[in-house]
């Protein structure tokens, strides 16, 4: 306190210049139209400027919430996408039925929290804080807002083991939107986390670069249209059959965040007729997505 | 503005402070009656500070008291010392009194060219007027 009270007495001579001066500009306000008009505008316009960052600053601190609010209203607007929804049951099979929307549906949606994640090695895992006491299990797939992420390999109480796509183990067949088809198979060579293989593509598809991947609708484990990536190269010679092409992924692993956890609600009758299908060659791989 | 003339009559050696509220009446005053609300207060004031430096930056209190002197003369340091004195200190009134007789960025040479000249017709009055009255 002392020390503001010598403070002003020693900058009296200043502080009373301050003070006459700032009278003497209020009267200039006042009483001229002019110059109070060009005040009141510049004022007004400073006004507005400090309530958008304080909006700004406030929207910032508020994001987290806005964005839990967009994950909970993306996963009911999932539940209503076209992919989700299967024709009526004949039966009226009532297990189908979702009470909130009303529609018949195929999937279930669990969002989680990406809480581990790597690209530096050649088979990645990704886990995820949701367990099977959220109802995680075995073979659900996972997908980022950005296209596919893996599949659930084991489900612990709360945690989630994920293989990802960079895995070398990890196979899945796209579908070309624009040729209207599934053929061959990606997987990850290990070397760039942005860039997989797609092999066995037989050599008279016109493949061309640019085409976009999907989610092929004859996959038991993921939905039909979820983007995989984009083909950036392809290559044909005479001496081989196939295409060799390589995809840009669209999910970009460096920055996984939400993910959802896709549940096929009759995933078990699908497991048991795919066990009791007669297999025609013994290495059919399990991992296989087909 | 020849009444600038009083600020060049006022000796140094007067308090800053009576200085400074002498200014702000004054400048009321010419305002009032001439009604132009603000402007000339604004700018006496802002004189009123700024003399006070520039009295610190120009005149030697000492080699004057020695010469007699109260206020800036000729005799102090020579006549081009005066009129430099004496244009800074009409220049100063000026711009600060245009740049709020104008108030908006655009007219900024504008009112640096009509402080300029009007500074200069200034000293030229007072001259007249110092030739006038005589040369105290």
């Amino acid at each position: 306190m002392l020390v503001i009270f010598r403070w002003i007495r020693n900058q009296a001579h200043p502080l009373l210049f301050v003070l006459l001066l700032v009278s003497a500009i209020t009267q200039i306000f006042r009483y001229h139209f002019y110059q109070h008009s060009i005040y009141f505008s510049q004022a007004l316009g400073a006004h507005r400027k400090l309530d958008k960052w304080k909006s700004d600053v406030k929207s910032y601190f508020n994001l987290k919430v806005v964005n839990e609010q967009l994950i909970a209203e993306n996963t009911l607007l999932k539940q209503q996408l076209n992919w989700n929804l299967t024709y009526s049951s004949p039966k009226r099979d009532t297990t189908y039925h979702d009470d909130k929307t009303g529609n018949f549906v195929k999937y279930e949606y669990i969002q989680a929290r990406v809480i581990r994640n790597g690209v530096q090695d050649q088979n990645n895992f990704i886990i995820l804080d949701r367990g099977y006491k959220d109802g995680i299990k075995r073979h659900m797939s996972v997908v980022s807002p950005m296209g596919i992420v893996g599949v659930v390999v084991e489900s612990a109480e709360h945690y989630s083991l994920v293989m990802s796509v960079l895995n070398s183990k990890f196979e899945i067949t796209p579908y070309f939107y624009d040729l209207k088809t599934s053929q061959g198979v990606i997987s990850w060579n290990g070397e760039d986390p942005e860039i997989v293989d797609l092999e066995e593509v037989n050599r008279f598809v016109k493949v061309k670069n640019g085409m976009k991947l999907f989610t092929s609708n004859y996959s038991l484990l993921f939905p039909a249209g979820i983007p995989i990536g984009t083909i950036v190269s392809s290559s044909s010679n005479l001496k081989s059959n196939f295409h060799k092409i390589k995809v840009r992924l669209a999910t970009d692993f460096g920055q996984l965040d939400v993910v959802t956890v896709i549940k096929n609600i009759h995933q078990k009758e699908l497991d048991v007729l795919n066990q009791s299908m007669p297999k025609e060659n013994e290495t059919n791989n399990h991992d296989r997505n087909r | 503005m020849p009444y600038l003339m009083l600020f060049l009559t006022i000796p140094i050696s007067v308090n800053k402070f009576g200085m400074l509220i002498g200014a702000f009446f004054f400048g009321m005053t010419i305002d009032a009656l001439g009604g132009s609300m603000g402007m000339h207060t604004a700018a006496c004031v802002s004189l009123a500070f700024i003399k006070y430096h520039i009295d610190n930056y120009f005149l030697d209190e000492n080699s004057m008291q020695l010469q007699g002197l109260s206020v800036m003369h000729e005799d102090h340091k020579g006549w081009q010392w005066y009129y430099i004195y004496m244009f800074s200190i009409a220049f100063i009134h000026h711009l600060i009194f245009f740049t709020f007789d104008y108030f908006r960025w655009s007219a900024f040479f504008t009112v640096i060219w009509i402080s300029f000249t009007s500074a200069i017709s200034t000293v030229f009055f007072v001259l007249i007027f110092r030739m006038l009255i005589g040369k105290r």
